[in-house]
């Protein structure tokens, strides 16, 4: 009897036996408890939005294939073809996984909002801000790509997510409230950031630079113009090497790349290199600017088209190297369009200093006059294969014209199609979540 | 086993003859069994407390006058009687109890066979040994009914399926809980760079002395959580006390293809072929001009290798050598083994080696406490080649390469020049995957009867498992030639253990009333710990070792754990053993269950009834009739990863720092599936048990199955398992032991098995149906089911393919798209049936078990490329296509070929789908045991001589069917090493 007792005695507490944690993940109460954890989880946001289907490859491409920028070469692998050539569904790849990593960096961005730690150091407050910043930025683009632009303000825009709890289902807000909702988010980072990051993270200033293009698309012009103002006034004039004027980026390196579905790889004659940027777009610039032969290439695709325009704007590091190149986000440049865009009616002679800026800082023959064209055509060529393309047409009411390197959907006028020019909310979400309304007319 | 006071009559004769005859004498003897002398027989003259033991040497002597009954018992064999005669000598050879009296391995204990109320099959070592297969698993084929067995891979030591009584799940585990010696232990394929191995195969079958298959609640249910697929409690050999026996035996063999070798073309066939396919896209007559001069495979008329034939072995060979002793006193009893088994793969570098020791030791140190200590220790290498589509697969280069394409250049170099370099035969000079798997299992279990009938037990069992996993890839051809040679370098430890404390108490009301009650506390932890390591660019093409790789390419550790906490209690009761209730109850808790769902309760009923004791029943030829019954309920947890249950952070890096990031979404309530079956079973015996069986029919219901429920992507996340889907599996089974022919010389045998399983899927998430490539899940049908185009033939006017508009029947057409998939029969046998014969004649034996499997279709994965009817002419073909259509009017089943253009004729449909039914002569040995006069001077006790033979013939009913149908649970068969067929010679000695 003393025996047994012995051994019953011996035996472990029940909660020691089976509370177990493991060893290469940690809960989400235990991840995010303390500033210096909050750090590292808001640098998981930037490792998410790397994934192909987010900034590592398809928020450059969908635009850029969509609109007319990019013709995918006829000796391809099969990748975004149904999205240059509309035959896309709610389906398609492309479309429900940039829902979904878009979703992705939200959740990761509320987790590290809802965590309630108290105080908070400066990076740790850093981190929130980011967090606010991430999660408005991918709002921002997913009532870019999956609803109408902000000229349909009451029309339906996309779920805002602004909780941790994976059960919910939420509807859709309608476009303006997703856009207040990114400004709230915004203006709640702009009051939390200092500029400390490097360009690699949020920045107040890239919050501000963000605030500038979200403001203009939903046309408020006043505050787009004081936001790419405040931009402007911190960052100064443009460098002359595109590259130093960034504001905020994704970064790759040789260790922690997309490798073979980075979007470098797409257009590199090294990789798979099936996007070519069309030659319509390459014929806009002048001999002498040196964005021409900087980010262009005129030769032949292997195994494809001859005497054509290859894209070395974005490039794989090399044979030695393969790091793909950083993605940019955000670039001073675009502040000054912005500010020329905000201003061309209301003060036409700073706006047109602003446009010229550009060009004068890429050796590009500069504009007599100020108007919507000249600034489009000018973000057409500075912005080329940065994400921009297709919501500068359509959030002006533009047709997409595809002049060369064109087969099909070669002429898309805007009245007509503007309900095509946006992404289908995707099968799954629907299936999954019953107060998930589709697109009407799709 | 208490012998009772036979009535009055017995008295009076008893005192009649203790009247008549009162000269008492010295009566002597021994007293054994089949296997020698038995120490401790207790011999008591019947009617009186006065007895003796028998010795060591099985010897006894006691005070007896003639008439006086001596009765002799010994646990777990017949009580016999002797009434003392003229003779001063008295010799006795005691048999094992009869059918019903039979102790039975269950679980947490042994139990009387007569008050088993569930359903528990007992497989003896006799019957495992006589497979020639690396695993017990696989020599439980046919052993029980109800149990399916399927090797999926010829490679030695390769994973096997077993499914109890139907699948029991669809995305968790359906495999049933092995337990050693009462430790639950760990199963499966352990490794991570071979494609296939089996860590059951690490146990030596020698070493093993009966099995016990639970399949229904009341067997089962104690264990819980992880007892739904049913459980398998292997009891390994213990010693017996006596003179010490020694035994050596050895066994050797060689084998070869089940069924099929290869059927790849030959450079005339293949030439031929592609001849007619480039005649059929650019018109009659102008496919020999485009051949020679278009293709740069084109065939030298001279090239004719057949990569099967390069890439196997004509013969393989197998090899088992084991030695065992066992002995002891009435207080100390050992059994100690050493064994060595080697058997190759037909594939060249395939083979499997096991060196395996173990030691069973228990010791009575007093009359109220006991020990018994045991440790199986074990090492095996195997050599397994890559499997399906890889370009290093012998299988796939079998089938795929050229024949026309050289082994060597002309130079006696290795012909490098096709397939990426992947050359087989260079490659099996060069590279390897091996694994070395070594094996402790340990365990102590002390026994202390506190007072009398009131006895405490705490067992400790572990198992420590080392796999050390190297794979090399030469730095000249093949996978490492773009990197200059790669090698990786994997370890997995596994630590599983297990501590049992449990108190057993009986009693009697009356005597009429006998309970058995347990309670038990029992904890489990199985703690897994990894190093992998990787590099490439080696600084020499001599050796191999990863430390002269240049580059690291990886380099981590990993370590995970899980835990079950639980009780358990049983209750046994009978009323004058007529009548058996039972009750037994587990509460598991599992560190792998959902926060809220941490316990689960677990419970089962049984019935029996012995109505060959009621007194209504009398004597008739039926001599037991037994009927049972029982229900409950209990789970199964295997497919629950350690933290499935947890909200967790993962982590990565961004540019050159630390990240973290949701990587999975909380699942508080995520449990067990529940599984609650039903048995309803009748024992018999008959004929003073000449004939025995059992026929049972069972029914269970497995719900909260776990399936992935859509969540939606707004919250970052995809899916969350949840317990939704339910299933049914029901059956009948059957069991029949007929002694058919018992004479002095020569006896016959027969052991028969019949079982059916009838599964369907009952509910799935809002009874969507769940496509799994070619099969599907869906409400209504078996869990297994094919789901493709049904195959409609060729059209003899054109040549062409053709498929059922609707699956089914009716309209047909040349449009594969047109064509609609349908439900086409499933992969797991809805029948399995078996039959062993057993025959001697003096010392002649002779058996031989044929296995059934019924009512299932196997699919040929790989006849898309192997079977098509244009492209991929770069690859060989199965020359059964050369039974192509040539002209209108010809029926065949093989559409014409057209280069460049296989319309589909080899995408998946009822084409390469088969019957997979088959009989199979399992096994069959014939022995001759040498007589004991001959041996009796060498001090030898038994010599045995035995031929044996494992697979030999298989009976298909398909005659399309062109591959071994014993392929797993999947039903398709994959580019994996045929199964072997063996035949060995073996001796057996005894001293």
């Amino acid at each position: 009897m003393a025996l047994s007792l012995g051994a019953i005695t011996l035996m472990p507490s029940c909660s020691d036996i089976l509370d177990i944690e493991p060893q290469q993940n940690l809960s989400n109460n235990v991840a995010l408890s303390s500033s210096s954890d909050l750090v590292t989880a808001a640098r998981g946001m930037y490792d998410l939005m790397q994934d192909e289907d987010y900034y590592g490859r398809s928020m450059f491409v969908l635009p850029a294939v969509m609109s007319d920028e990019m013709f995918i070469s006829s000796n391809n692998a099969g990748r975004y073809s149904e999205m240059q050539n509309y035959t896309f569904n709610s389906r398609t790849q492309w479309g429900r996984e940039l829902w979904k990593e878009a979703y992705e960096s939200i959740n990761a961005a509320n987790e590290i909002i809802v965590a309630n730690i108290t105080d908070l150091t400066t990076a740790g407050r850093n981190a929130k801000g980011e967090a606010y910043a991430v999660r408005a930025l991918s709002h921002f683009n997913l009532v870019n790509f999956f609803a109408l632009q902000y000229p349909e303000s009451s029309d339906l825009g996309i779920a805002l997510k602004t909780n941790t709890d994976p059960t919910e289902l939420p509807s859709r807000s309608s476009v303006e409230q997703v856009y207040q909702q990114v400004i709230n988010d915004l203006i709640e980072a702009e009051s939390i950031l200092d500029d400390s990051n490097n360009s690699g993270r949020f920045t107040k200033t890239a919050v501000q630079a963000l605030l500038a293009k979200v403001y203009l698309y939903s046309g408020d012009k006043v505050n787009a113009a004081d936001y790419a103002s405040k931009v402007i006034s911190t960052k100064g004039s443009l460098s002359s090497n595109w590259k130093n004027d960034i504001l905020l980026e994704i970064r790759n390196t040789d260790i922690d790349n997309e490798g073979v579905n980075s979007f470098a790889y797409f257009i590199d004659q090294r990789g798979y290199g099936d996007g070519l940027a069309r030659e319509s777009l390459f014929n806009l610039y002048d001999d002498n600017d040196t964005r021409k032969s900087d980010w262009y290439l005129k030769g032949d695709r292997t195994g494809g088209e001859i005497d054509t325009q290859i894209i070395t704007k974005f490039t794989l590091g090399g044979a030695t190297s393969p790091n793909d190149d950083n993605y940019p986000i955000i670039r001073l440049p675009e502040m000054y369009l912005i500010r020329a865009e905000a201003t061309m009616t209301t003060n036409p002679a700073q706006a047109l200093i602003d446009l010229n800026a550009v060009a004068n800082a890429r050796n590009a023959n500069t504009y007599g006059a100020i108007n919507l064209d000249n600034i489009l055509l000018e973000r057409q060529k500075e912005l080329a294969f940065e994400g921009h393309r297709l919501f500068d047409l359509i959030r002006n009411g533009k047709d997409i014209n595809r002049t060369t390197d064109c087969s099909v959907q070669c002429s898309l006028p805007y009245s007509s199609n503007k309900d095509s020019f946006v992404l289908p909310i995707p099968q799954v979400e629907l299936d999954a979540n019953p107060n998930m309304q589709p697109n009407p007319n799709q | 086993m208490r012998t009772k006071f036979n009535g009055i009559l017995t008295l009076f004769l008893a005192l009649i003859v203790q009247i008549s005859f009162a000269q008492e004498r010295t009566i002597s003897g021994t007293v054994s069994d089949e296997s020698g002398p038995l120490p401790g027989v207790t011999i008591l003259k019947k009617g009186t407390t006065q007895g003796t033991e028998t010795d060591f040497d099985g010897n006894y002597s006691i005070q007896a006058k003639t008439g006086d009954i001596l009765v002799f018992s010994f646990v777990g064999m017949k009580s016999t009687e002797r009434t003392v005669g003229t003779s001063n000598q008295i010799t006795v050879v005691l048999e094992g109890d009869n059918i019903l009296d039979e102790v039975v391995v269950v679980a947490y204990g042994t139990q009387s066979k007569k008050s088993i109320t569930g359903s528990v099959t007992t497989v003896k070592s006799e019957v495992l040994e006589k497979t020639n297969v690396a695993s017990l698993d696989q020599a439980l084929q046919g052993s029980a009914p109800g149990i399916q067995v399927s090797a999926t891979s010829g490679q030695p030591g390769a994973a096997t399926n077993v499914r109890i009584r139907g699948i029991g799940s669809i995305n968790a585990s359906s495999a049933p809980l092995y337990v050693v010696d009462g430790v639950p232990i760990l199963t499966g394929d352990l490794s991570r760079l071979q494609t296939t191995s089996n860590i059951l195969s690490s146990i030596n079958t020698n070493d093993i002395e009966s099995i016990s298959v639970l399949k229904d609640a009341s067997s089962a249910s104690l264990y819980g959580s992880r007892a739904a697929n049913g459980v398998i409690l292997i009891t390994t050999k213990a010693g017996k006390a006596g003179k010490t026996k020694f035994t050596v035996s050895s066994e050797y063999g060689i084998g070869d293809e089940t069924l099929y070798d290869d059927n790849a073309m030959t450079s005339a066939q293949l030439k031929q072929y592609t001849i007619a396919a480039l005649d059929n896209a650019f018109g009659a007559g102008s496919g020999e001009g485009i051949y020679n001069t278009g293709l740069p495979w084109a065939w030298d008329g001279v090239t004719d290798t057949n990569w099967y034939k390069e890439t196997h072995r004509d013969k393989t060979t197998s090899q088992k050598i084991n030695f065992s002793a066992n002995g002891g006193n009435e207080k100390t009893t050992f059994y100690s083994s050493l064994g060595y088994f080697e058997q190759e793969g037909l594939i060249k570098t395939s083979d499997l080696t096991r060196v395996s020791t173990a030691l069973n030791l228990k010791h009575k140190a007093t009359d109220k406490l006991s020990i018994r200590f045991n440790i199986n220790a074990s090492h095996s290498k195997l050599n397994g080649p890559d499997d399906g589509g890889s370009f290093a697969n012998p299988e796939l280069a079998s089938y795929f390469l050229l024949p026309n394409y050289p082994v060597y250049n002309e130079d006696g170099t290795y012909n490098l020049s096709f397939f990426s370099t992947y050359n087989p035969v260079a490659l099996f000079e060069r590279n390897f995957t091996t694994l070395k798997t070594t094996k402790v299992f340990g365990k102590t279990d002390i026994t202390y009867e506190i007072i009398d009938n009131l006895e405490f037990n705490s067992s400790f069992g572990a198992e420590y498992i080392a796999l050390e996993e190297e794979q090399y890839y030469n730095p000249d051809f093949g996978a490492g030639r773009n990197v200059n040679g790669s090698a990786s370098a994997y370890y997995t430890r596994r630590y599983n253990y297990n501590w049992i404390n449990q108190l057993n108490y009986s009693f009697d009301i009356n005597d009429d009333n006998n309970f058995k009650l347990k309670l038990g506390y029992e904890i489990q932890q199985d703690d897994r710990y990894q190093i992998n390591a990787s590099g490439e660019n080696y600084a020499t093409d001599k050796l191999t070792n990863l430390q002269l790789t240049s580059k690291p390419t990886e380099a981590s550790s990993f370590g995970t754990r899980n835990s079950f906490l639980s009780v358990f209690s049983r209750v046994d009761y009978n009323f004058k053993n007529k009548y058996f209730f039972d009750f037994s109850f587990r509460r598991d808790g599992s560190s792998k269950f959902g926060s809220n769902n941490r316990y689960g309760n677990f419970w089962a009923a049984g019935f029996a009834w012995s109505i060959s004791d009621e007194a209504f029943f009398g004597d008739n030829f039926i001599n037991s009739l037994k009927l049972r019954t029982s229900y409950g309920v209990n789970g199964n947890s295997a497919g629950i990863g350690n933290f499935d249950g947890l909200g967790l952070y993962g982590f990565g890096d961004y540019n050159g720092q630390g990240t973290s990031f949701p990587n999975q979404v909380a699942n508080p309530d995520l449990r067990w599936e529940l599984n609650k079956p039903f048995n309803v079973g009748l024992d018999f015996g008959m004929f003073n048990s000449r004939i025995t069986g059992t026929l049972e029919y069972y029914k269970r219901t497995t719900s909260d199955l776990l399936l992935d429920k859509p969540l939606s992507t707004t919250s970052g996340f995809t899916v969350i398992t949840e317990n939704i889907g339910e299933m049914e599996n029901s059956g009948i089974e059957v069991n029949l032991n007929t002694s058919n022919i018992q004479t002095d010389k020569f006896s016959w045998d027969t052991n028969f098995n019949f079982s059916t399983n009838k599964n369907e899927i009952t509910k799935l998430d809002e009874g969507k149906d769940i496509l799994n490539g070619t099969q599907i899940r869906r409400v209504g049908e078996h869990a297994r089911s094919w789901y493709i185009r049904k195959w409609a033939g060729v059209n003899p006017d054109n040549g062409e393919p053709q498929w059922y508009i609707n699956g089914k029947d009716g309209a047909v057409t040349s449009d594969y798209n047109e064509a609609e998939r349908a439900v086409q029969g499933q992969s797991v046998p809805e029948i399995i049936a078996s039959m062993t014969n057993t025959f001697k004649y003096n010392n002649f034996d002779l058996s031989f078990q044929l296995n059934y499997s019924g009512n299932y279709q196997v699919y040929d994965g790989w006849a898309f490329y192997t079977y098509n009817a244009g492209e991929f002419l770069s690859f060989n073909k199965n020359s059964n296509v050369l039974d192509y259509w040539q002209q209108p009017g010809d029926i065949t089943d093989t559409p014409k070929p057209v280069w460049g253009n296989g319309r589909d004729a080899t995408s998946s449909s009822t084409r390469f789908l088969y019957d997979g039914d088959h009989i199979r002569l399992r096994n069959i040995q014939f022995g001759y045991s040498v007589p004991e006069e001959y041996l009796s001077k060498a001090g030898i006790s038994g010599l045995r001589l035995y031929l044996t033979g494992t697979n030999l013939l298989t009976y298909t009913f398909d005659d399309k069917l062109n591959f071994d149908p014993e392929v797993g649970i999947t039903g398709q068969s994959d580019l994996r090493q045929a199964n072997l067929k063996t035949y060995s010679l073996g001796v057996n000695l005894t001293f």
